[in-house]
């Protein structure tokens, strides 16, 4: 009985674990070994280099400019979009009847294909002729020259991703504050408790596992960010914008440096790691 | 007396930040739009938001010059393929992991969910070796095959099959059903908000997704959306009417789907198990 | 029951022989009416070449019935990866035209078809070809690839902003000095508006723009063998410092995105003839094209440009379609018309002399500066480390043009980046 238990449950698991043995674990395992070789994959030689790469990496000044951009895209992004998408859901929950017009237009730049949007960004952008530096001369005020100035080019390609990723935290929020229980609220408000103490006292422990979600999802999302940037600014100007997705991009699709490539890959891998292990002792903690 | 007012400000304050971040959000979409029916020296005049203008002939022209039909079939084709491929190797293995014993079932269950934290660029230069070793380059194989399965999908719908009581298992068995039978008649209704949210999130997936395809397809008429886009900037140069019209060719077609989506797409989130 | 049996076991023989003859003499037929052989032709050639390069396609095709030729492009920067990952794996296409700095790699990659055999012998298949393009297609005696179109940078200037400026449309500068004092002039109407539009995004883009000062001012790129580089000199240090100070000091330019000459930005920028049509057709400004300034004391110089096209090995009818295209596509007649659709420069004599051509460039006032200059239009080296000499050259300058290291820093480091990709990393 056990054994055919056993049999039907790997038939059932066998299409997903093929596709993920094929096309996730045999290719994350090959990418740790070329990570160790100096493979420009065109020739069939791959020379062994063992940890050469990883060392190359740090020392190399392009990598530590591109680790320090993408930690500030992935913690701005994140932290903003988050606060923001609960703050918004908590409004739009506070009108009381739902609001298709809001949920649809905060949902639309999650649902638009991150390149079309990219496009329509790197116009508005324009010091010329782009709405936003327009808008904010006529308001008298300083119009920056976005993506061509190397102090505000990571700030506006973070405007964009915040702009892509709000609707996900304002629909996730907005479902989940949808489902709390409203006996706590009625017996706080029996008590006189304020608004503002309700929303730090109970809505936000409550919200908790909704928040670790959204958090989670939306570091390991930024950390990888590579669309919006490529077409705004590829990287440039001085490398302000090169997140580490685009120098592996670089590194790996245009010089053909394959093994170097792979290190950055990994060296991703491993940040993302630790800080994950970090959250869920954090999260253990508090429990 | 206070509290009322305070209730009304507060309702106010909410009215005016909820009109003032929603200005800021749809910007893009107003304005790519009035561009785009603009003729084509008027490109950077005002108005800016609020189209006068209705040169239809931009997307006319948009639509010759590149096939856009061909794009979005290739997308929808993709998107599909993988959604139905994701939610039905997702439903097995979520069925499986929370119905069944078998060996290594921990560890398995483990490594699934260590691979979410697998960043994409890793995996694409060795995936590309393997598509190339498997004639795949320049062909949507590439684009379906490797995505249709989602260790986020087998997570979510394993956690709401789990809310399924064992009996309706049990009654369908009697009635004579096979496992396969059981999952197609009993739990995938039952678990439809959950497998709603799973079709979203992978449909989303397939149809933004631009570096894996980026790097495998050369020829235009099997690319997708996102990569006709990217394609056109070059190829449009100065014509940014044109170059607008595309783009909204690109991305209207998505936002109006949704709406038609939203319930249930919201019915799905909020009973998905989102509070675990 | 057994008749009946019976009866289905032969009304099934019968279909199936039906089938398989009906099968087998459709198949004969088929193999009578040739499948036509689809090729596809990868380049770079956007916007309004390719659009000429599709009309010519569609011709070809049309009068070669069994033939299919299909272009392909890519982004400029895409096409040699795409490429060298295509000779790599065994996946390349019947055809491509790629840049002529290209074509030292595509050279060693032994994938190229001998056009010199496959079209009755060199002299036959060059015609009277300027030797100077044919250079990059002669590999060890063999010619592996034809000159596709040939071009060169002059300087673009917008009249309307000259005449705001208090300048003369019709005299646009001829030295250095004064394209300084014209950019200042342009650049003090204020509102963002730039005197100089500069490329300063690392990539090719950066050095084959940047070139031609350093040819003029007699730095030169790389030493006769192409095994040194003489930018790093005192004539270098001027030809940087010039644009440098124009961002920096006379803030007559901008370190930024490129674009702002389309959008009637800028004053003035240098590009190529490929764009005379474009501005034609959709600049909201009038334009007007010049020979590029020189430096006291220098020559003039310009950076060559242009492709070469070329077939890749492989099934026979693909390689016999690919060299029948590139005959047809190099002939005097079909590359006069693509110079005419094109605004490229002419291969040879004869397709200068042509009259559609002669008509074209007689009604095109902007094209006179390109003509004038093809004479002064240095090669760039013709190595196969040059892609990544390239690169490394122009991300050591784009500080310089920020201001964030000064010249002599960045044409050492230069040096340094360049000496490092020359040995070949």
């Amino acid at each position: 009985m056990r054994n055919r238990q056993a049999r039907t449950a790997y038939l059932l698991i066998a299409p997903a674990l093929i596709l993920f043995i094929g096309f996730t674990a045999y290719p994350f395992i090959w990418s740790a070994q070329i990570s160790l070789t100096s493979w420009d994959g065109l020739n069939a030689v791959k020379k062994f280099v063992g940890f050469q790469n990883y060392i190359n990496l740090f020392s190399d000044a392009e990598f530590r400019k591109s680790l320090s951009v993408t930690t500030i895209y992935t913690v701005s992004v994140t932290l903003i979009s988050t606060v923001l998408g609960f703050l918004i859901a908590l409004m739009l929950q506070r009108r009381g009847k739902s609001s298709v017009i809001y949920r649809t237009i905060f949902f639309s730049p999650v649902v638009t294909a991150t390149v079309a949007a990219a496009v329509v960004w790197q116009l508005l952008f324009d010091p010329y002729v782009g709405v936003i530096d327009l808008g904010l001369k006529a308001l008298h005020l300083p119009g920056p020259n976005w993506l061509s100035d190397t102090h505000w080019a990571l700030p506006a390609v973070i405007i964009v991703g915040i702009w892509k990723r709000l609707g996900f935290a304002v629909i996730v929020y907005a479902a989940g504050l949808s489902s709390l229980p409203t006996s706590c609220y009625e017996a706080a408000d029996l008590d006189g408790v304020s608004g503002w103490q309700k929303v730090r006292y109970m809505t936000i422990p409550l919200m908790r596992p909704v928040t670790t979600l959204v958090l989670i999802t939306g570091f390991i999302d930024a950390i990888q960010v590579f669309d919006h940037i490529f077409i705004l600014t590829s990287g440039g100007p001085m490398g302000s914008t090169n997140v580490m997705s685009l120098l592996l991009f670089n590194q790996g699709f245009k010089l053909f440096r394959l093994g170097y490539a792979s290190a950055i890959g990994w060296t991703l891998f491993m940040i993302i790691l630790a800080l994950t292990m970090l959250q869920w002792q954090i999260r253990r903690r508090h429990e | 007396m206070m509290r009322t007012f305070k209730k009304i400000s507060i309702r106010i304050a909410d009215h005016f930040a909820l009109i003032a971040i929603s200005s800021v959000v749809i910007l893009p979409f107003v304005w790519m739009i009035t561009t785009s029916l603009k003729p084509p020296k008027l490109a950077f005049a005002a108005p800016y938001l609020i189209p006068t203008h209705f040169h239809w002939q931009n997307f006319v022209n948009a639509w010759q010059e590149a096939p856009f039909s061909r794009y979005y079939l290739n997308s929808i084709i993709v998107a599909v393929l993988v959604t139905f491929g994701q939610v039905f190797t997702s439903a097995l293995a979520a069925y499986a992991f929370d119905r069944f014993e078998f060996p290594f079932k921990k560890t398995l269950w483990f490594t699934l969910l260590a691979s979410m934290m697998v960043p994409l660029p890793l995996l694409v230069i060795p995936s590309f070796q393997i598509i190339q070793h498997l004639h795949w380059a320049d062909n949507l194989a590439a684009l379906i095959i490797p995505r249709c399965w989602s260790a986020f999908g087998i997570l979510l719908l394993r956690q709401f099959i789990h809310s399924i009581p064992r009996d309706y298992d049990d009654a369908a068995k009697m009635d004579g059903a096979n496992t396969l039978r059981v999952i197609w008649t009993v739990i995938l209704p039952l678990a439809r908000p959950a497998v709603a949210t799973l079709a979203l999130f992978a449909f989303l997936f397939a149809w933004n997704d631009f570096l894996w395809p980026l790097i495998v397809l050369n020829s235009p008429e099997h690319f997708t959306v996102p990569l006709g886009i990217a394609n056109f900037s070059g190829k449009y140069g100065t014509r940014w009417t044109l170059l607008m019209a595309a783009t909204v060719s690109a991305t209207i077609p998505a936002v109006v789907a949704f709406l038609a989506m939203q319930k249930s797409l919201i019915r799905g989130l909020a009973s998905g198990g989102i509070n675990e | 029951m057994k008749l009946s049996h019976r009866r289905l076991v032969s009304i099934l023989s019968l279909a199936v022989f039906a089938t398989v003859s009906l099968g087998t003499g459709s198949a004969i037929a088929a193999k009578k009416a040739v499948k036509p052989v689809t090729i596809q032709f990868w380049n770079y050639w956007d916007g309004g070449n390719g659009q000429a390069l599709s009309a010519l396609v569609k011709e070809f095709n049309k009068k070669n019935p069994g033939i299919i030729v299909k272009p392909v492009t890519f982004p400029w920067g895409d096409l040699l990866p795409k490429l060298q990952s295509a000779i790599a794996s065994g996946t390349t296409p019947a055809l491509a035209a790629t840049d002529i700095a290209w074509m030292a790699n595509m050279n060693q990659s032994g994938k190229l078809v001998d056009l010199g055999a496959a079209l009755g012998g060199i002299k036959k298949a060059t015609g009277n070809i300027y030797p100077s393009l044919l250079t990059y297609g002669l590999y060890k005696g063999k010619l592996q690839s034809l000159p596709a179109s040939t071009n060169n940078l002059s300087l673009f200037y917008n009249k309307d902003l000259f005449r705001k400026a208090g300048l003369n449309p019709n005299k646009p500068p001829k030295t250095w000095a004064e394209m300084r004092t014209d950019a200042m002039a342009i650049s003090a109407l204020g509102n963002g508006i730039q005197g100089m539009e500069i490329y300063v995004q690392p990539g090719e883009g950066l050095t084959w723009q940047f070139q031609p000062y350093l040819w003029q001012s007699g730095a030169g790129f790389l030493n006769k063998t192409n095994t040194a580089p003489t930018f790093n000199s005192a004539a270098g240090k001027t030809a940087l410092q010039f644009l440098v100070d124009l961002i920096n000091v006379d803030h007559a330019a901008t370190a930024g995105q490129w674009g702002a000459f389309d959008k009637g930005q800028a004053g003035m920028r240098i590009d190529g003839s490929w764009m005379v049509g474009g501005y034609r057709d959709n600049a909201p400004f009038e334009f007007g094209t010049a020979m590029l300034p020189i430096p006291a004391g220098g020559v003039h110089a310009t950076n060559m440009g242009g492709e070469q096209i070329m077939a890749f090995k492989g099934k026979t009818a693909s390689q016999a379609a690919a060299v029948k295209f590139i005959s047809w596509f190099t002939s005097a007649p079909i590359q006069a018309r693509w110079d005419v659709a094109t605004n490229f420069m002419p291969i040879s004599d004869t397709v200068a002399n042509s009259n559609v051509l002669l008509k074209h460039v007689a009604a095109e006032p902007a094209l006179k500066a390109f003509i004038d200059q093809q004479k002064y239009a240095y090669a760039r080296p013709a190595i196969a480390s040059y892609p990544a000499v390239s690169d490394a050259f122009s991300k050591a300058l784009e500080p310089a043009f920020y201001g964030t290291v000064s010249v002599s820093d960045a044409l050492a480091n230069a040096d340094a980046a360049v000496r490092k990709a020359l040995s070949g990393k």
